[in-house]
């Protein structure tokens, strides 16, 4: 089968690859009918994480046909429309039951990776590296579930594909971000980063009551879509004062949750952005928490605060000293999927939660290298490209 | 030669007065250096910035006491203590000359109170400026000079270097002890543990451990007990002998604990899932040999077995 994948830094192709096949007998096999890029994709890409070999298959943001079932399957059958959560959960082990899927003690066979890197194993993910269990990812024309029980979805008649595919990844990341940072109705919500992630958390924070809800980004077609198709506020940084256009907004005090969607690769205006990005490029830091410390100086006294986006290692000049002063509560997680997708796509059919506008750029597998490169240089407006690896 | 009076510094250390002013402890500044006496000749103004440390003047009683900080600090770090019977501006001390002999000691009042401000006083009656305080030397009880200024120094910051080194090797030893043990002893008690999610009696019932660890068979020895919270069971694990084992072994992957850390693993996934996932064989590209490439397939190859657990 035809497959993309990862050959070096900033470095992909598509190559010809073995099929995958039924390992275990909770897995599935899917046929993939669309993949999506993601934001996280560019830190594999730009080398960010450790542990990529050369070879690796990219995606895991997709949603397909079942095309074989292992003997222990139950819950679907060969030819169910699915959408597939891009992390590996067991659904037995303890934190599974408590719905926290993420941290699955079973899914990553690679657990000693990340425990000397975090103290402890997560879960795994499809196609992010050998750290998060090594899994062949989605931009390919099949591959194999594990645990496709729990971590496959139908999808209900009605939802197009086009709209199902981001309740894998990035749809739930965003509504774990609102739920979790605990949003009560009547709160200011800021949102760092309008990719796709960034504005399923605020569309997700609208809807669990929040009064008003201000997203920051650079880019101004991000930014139209925030304004166009979730309804929230905008700020632009690259003309505006953040800190003093969401305090002129709060009335001086601050929005009561702060949401980063931006990761280990922001962006940011002036010299800041410099010290990290060099100090990153030196590996005398793994990421660059430049939307994270703004998050944490714009939040108000006693505010919540939570990190969505993708941070593998250490960051410089974090300031704690605001987090304890301030009294702030801050938290972070992978995406817990499973717990979301079905409420999520049940919201996508009733019309609450829109997707499809975030595939500006659908394309067929064979264009993957060139749809990576505008994705990754913001090119023609894009904000995801998105492959069909059947066409 | 003035007499001899006892000084306690803020540590508590008493040293004696210094045989060459006759008016401060020994070890305190005393005598200003080139440096400082050229700038001083060629520009005019002092070097500011000389500091030291607080000193209480024992007043013959020998009652040690620990005195309080000084009260206001100027930019010199010292502290000015003026005396209404005998005003002196800071303007008069500083453009007066050195005194060409050095008086009597005389102890102000509040000498016992506030140690800068007893040097300050001492200043004054001697008509020296800040700048001529430099560190002399250390004698000792019996009025010997036992260490020189430089090599105090020396001393100081090879010794300084010396404890630092010492203690991050200690820091580093004992984390390399906790986080990934080397000796032989550890290697024996240490009990590795998953928990695993589901009751004591189904993870070992009858008191038969699970295969994985069935397998290594008297090499290891197996436990189990409830997990606080109703998390489930605690599931136990450690080796029977001793096994020497280092770094070289844990490079070649013959370090023992690898079995044992991934039979506990193995175990809770067939507990817990009813099967052990697998990831190869899996789909890839082409796989370029290269260094960087079959490291992480080493990292991968060994990551069931190694970690921290």
């Amino acid at each position: 089968m035809k497959a993309l994948c990862w050959t070096g830094v900033n470095k992909t192709s598509v190559e010809t690859v073995e099929d995958p096949a039924i390992l275990n007998d909770r897995d599935a096999i899917v046929k993939v009918t669309l993949s999506s890029t993601c934001g996280s994709d560019l830190h594999l890409l730009g080398g960010y994480i450790p542990g990529m070999r050369a070879g690796d298959v990219l995606g895991h943001e997709f949603m397909g046909e079942i095309v074989e079932v292992g003997a222990a399957i139950r819950k679907h059958r060969v030819g169910d429309r699915v959408v597939v959560c891009s992390f590996i959960s067991c659904g037995r082990c303890w934190y599974c039951r408590q719905e926290l899927y993420s941290l699955c003690d079973n899914g990553n066979p690679n657990p000693a990776l990340t425990e000397a890197l975090w103290g402890s194993s997560s879960s795994a993910c499809f196609a992010y590296s050998q750290l998060l269990g090594g899994f062949a990812g989605s931009h390919a024309e099949y591959i194999r579930v594990p645990y496709a029980d729990e971590g496959a979805f139908p999808i209900p008649d009605g939802v197009s594909d086009l709209s199902a595919l981001f309740a894998s990844d990035a749809a739930p990341t965003g509504w774990m971000g609102a739920d979790l940072s605990g949003i009560t109705p009547g709160d200011t919500v800021a949102v760092w980063g309008a990719g796709g992630v960034g504005q399923m958390a605020a569309r997700a924070a609208m809807l669990l009551g929040a009064e008003q809800v201000i997203v920051v980004d650079r880019l101004p077609e991000r930014l139209a879509q925030v304004q166009s198709q979730i309804g929230a506020d905008t700020v632009d940084y690259s003309s505006d004062s953040v800190i003093a256009e969401l305090k002129e907004r709060t009335g001086g005090r601050g929005p009561d949750v702060c949401i980063e969607a931006v990761g280990m690769e922001a962006h940011a205006m002036g010299a800041q952005f410099w010290y990290d990005q060099i100090k990153q490029q030196l590996r005398l830091h793994t990421d660059r928490p430049t939307a994270l410390r703004e998050a944490i100086y714009a939040c108000r006294k006693g505010g919540s605060l939570f990190a969505l986006g993708v941070y593998g290692g250490v960051v410089d000049k974090f300031p704690l000293g605001a987090i304890v002063n301030k009294g702030l509560t801050f938290r972070g997680a992978q995406q817990h999927g499973h717990r979301y997708i079905p409420m999520i796509l049940d919201r996508i059919a009733a019309g609450d939660i829109a997707t499809e506008h975030l595939a500006t750029h659908v394309m067929p597998l064979a264009d993957g290298p060139q749809g990576y490169a505008m994705f990754k240089n913001k090119q023609d407006g894009c904000v995801r490209a998105v492959f069909r690896p059947a066409s | 030669m003035p007499p001899v009076q006892t000084w306690v510094d803020s540590s508590g250390r008493r040293t004696q007065t210094c045989d060459k002013c006759g008016t401060r402890p020994a070890g305190q500044p005393h005598t200003p250096s080139a440096l400082r006496r050229l700038v001083r000749r060629w520009f005019g103004v002092p070097i500011l910035g000389a500091t030291r440390r607080p000193l209480g003047l024992d007043d013959g009683s020998r009652s040690s006491r620990r005195l309080p900080a000084p009260c206001r600090t100027t930019e010199t770090g010292y502290s000015i203590q003026r005396s209404q019977a005998d005003p002196i501006s800071s303007d008069s001390i500083l453009s007066d000359p050195v005194s060409p002999t050095p008086p009597r000691p005389v102890a102000p009042p509040h000498a016992t109170r506030l140690s800068f401000g007893a040097h300050d006083e001492l200043l004054r009656s001697r008509r020296l400026s800040p700048i001529e305080e430099q560190p002399c030397c250390i004698i000792d009880r019996l009025g010997r000079r036992v260490m020189s200024r430089a090599l105090l120094a020396t001393t100081a910051v090879l010794g300084s270097v010396a404890l630092g080194g010492t203690g991050l090797v200690l820091l580093v030893r004992s984390r390399r002890r906790a986080a990934s043990p080397r000796g032989t002893e550890e290697s024996r008690s240490r009990w590795r543990a998953v928990t695993i999610n589901r009751t004591p009696e189904e993870v070992m019932p009858g008191g038969q451990p699970p295969v994985p660890l069935a397998e290594l068979g008297d090499r290891v020895e197996v436990e189990v007990r409830p997990a606080p919270g109703g998390k489930g069971a605690e599931l136990r694990a450690r080796l029977t002998t001793d096994h020497a084992v280092g770094r070289m072994s844990r490079l070649a992957g013959s370090d023992p604990r690898l079995e044992v850390r991934a039979a506990l693993r193995r175990s809770k996934q067939l507990l817990e899932v009813g099967e052990v996932l697998q990831v190869d064989p899996r789909p890839h590209g082409h796989r370029p040999s290269t260094l960087q490439g079959k490291l992480v397939d080493t990292m991968a190859r060994r990551a069931g077995g190694e970690g921290v657990l």
